[in-house]
């Protein structure tokens, strides 16, 4: 089990109460169970680094590129982009004894209309040891940011130019969902939702005790993220409350239920993708993911590039 | 697995990671993985978060 403080923006909180809330979940979380928080970085001080090198709290930072590419979209309430702010965090952190323990990487939202490599070079340069990248939120009746249509390949095509900078780069750092592609078609399990058909049992805790599900589904409809029963943490047993109809039904939600998914060959690896990218009004969540076509071009690319590592490695081997 | 004459005679096993020359260091470092069913195998701390929410 593990648990992940993210928002919104964690930090908002505040040093005091976010102290309070980890020092609380650390008395009571069994010793192996992770504790995390993913946040913009903005308002990472030495304060709230010393306090999560104390109690071992996994830092991602979010950082979507290069000056020009991040600072399109996070801006601060003044307007002021935060790409100098984050990065210093990052060099902050990372010049802190427990910097390289704690800072498990960077995870940046895609630009479709960015240059891959130029991206990938800018996370790079921040030390960081990994990277994950989220493609932008969107649905059929919403689509996702850059997206022309539910058949074109926009953000299919930007991963491809990733995956080939990566897999030549000689000092890869971790890029998540390219390593989880790879671990699957290579037979293995995913890591992370978002690819294979794995179940992790996400569950969201809001500030007021709710629990809801999957904040993504909040994309779909209002309250798409919301259980009718309106559970919550200060009303009942966590555990007793997970048996409920409604909990099955939504874990359930993470296996795709289109036939186009059930008779896809990829389905396996692909998972058909988050759930709250599957919506539609026609159909609920009865479609394959709104990037089908990217994922496909995708995993036809790890797949070709696997193949074709192996063919030359075995060559190399047969002319020795 | 490759198997070739050590030096003595005697038959010695390789890793096909070993014995294979793959270029690319992500590749070759998930191929270890998968075989070793270690996900931090070969890069520490990787994963270490169990964040396996897409946020």
């Amino acid at each position: 089990m593990s648990v992940v403080l993210h928002g919104g923006e964690p930090l908002l909180l505040g040093f005091q109460r976010v102290r309070k809330l980890i020092e609380g979940l650390k008395s009571r979380l069994r010793a192996d169970a992770g504790l995390h928080i993913q946040t913009n970085g903005v308002l990472l001080s030495d304060d709230f680094i010393n306090l999560f090198a104390r109690h071992d709290v996994g830092i991602s930072i979010s950082l979507d590129g290069p000056v020009e590419v991040h600072d399109r979209n996070r801006l601060d309430r003044h307007g002021r982009g935060s790409h100098e702010r984050v990065t210093a965090a990052i060099a902050r952190l990372l010049a802190h004894p427990a910097g390289n323990r704690l800072l498990t990487g960077l995870l940046a939202v895609i630009d479709p209309s960015s240059n891959p490599v130029e991206v990938y070079e800018a996370l790079k340069a921040t030390g960081a040891p990994s990277f994950d990248f989220l493609y932008r939120d969107g649905n059929y009746a919403h689509l996702p940011y850059g997206k022309a249509r539910p058949d074109s390949t926009e953000y299919g095509t930007w991963m491809l130019g990733l995956l080939d900078h990566y897999l030549a780069d000689p000092f890869p750092p971790r890029i998540r969902v390219i390593d989880d592609i790879l671990r699957l078609v290579l037979g293995g399990s995913g890591q992370k939702e978002g690819v294979g058909l794995n179940e992790y049992g996400i569950l969201v805790i809001d500030t007021d005790g709710n629990i809801t599900r999957n904040d993504t589904l909040k994309g779909a409809y209002p309250g798409g993220d919301r259980f009718i029963a309106e559970p919550s943490i200060l009303s009942g047993n966590l555990g007793e409350q997970l048996n409920g109809a409604e909990f099955a039904e939504y874990f359930d939600l993470q296996i795709p239920t289109s036939p186009i998914c059930q008779a896809c060959p990829e389905l396996g690896v692909c998972g058909g993708g988050m759930p709250a990218h599957r919506w539609s009004e026609e159909r609920g969540y009865a479609n394959p993911t709104v990037f089908c076509a990217d994922q496909l071009l995708l995993i036809s690319a790890v797949r070709s590039r696997l193949s074709a590592a192996l063919a030359s490695a075995a060559d190399s081997e047969r002319s020795r | 697995m490759n198997t070739e004459e050590s030096g003595s005679g005697a038959i010695v096993e390789e890793p096909l990671e070993r014995s294979l020359e793959i270029d690319s260091v992500a590749i070759r470092r998930m191929i270890e993985e998968v075989r070793s069913n270690d996900p931090i195998a070969t890069a520490s701390h990787y994963n270490r978060t169990h964040n396996k929410h897409n946020r």
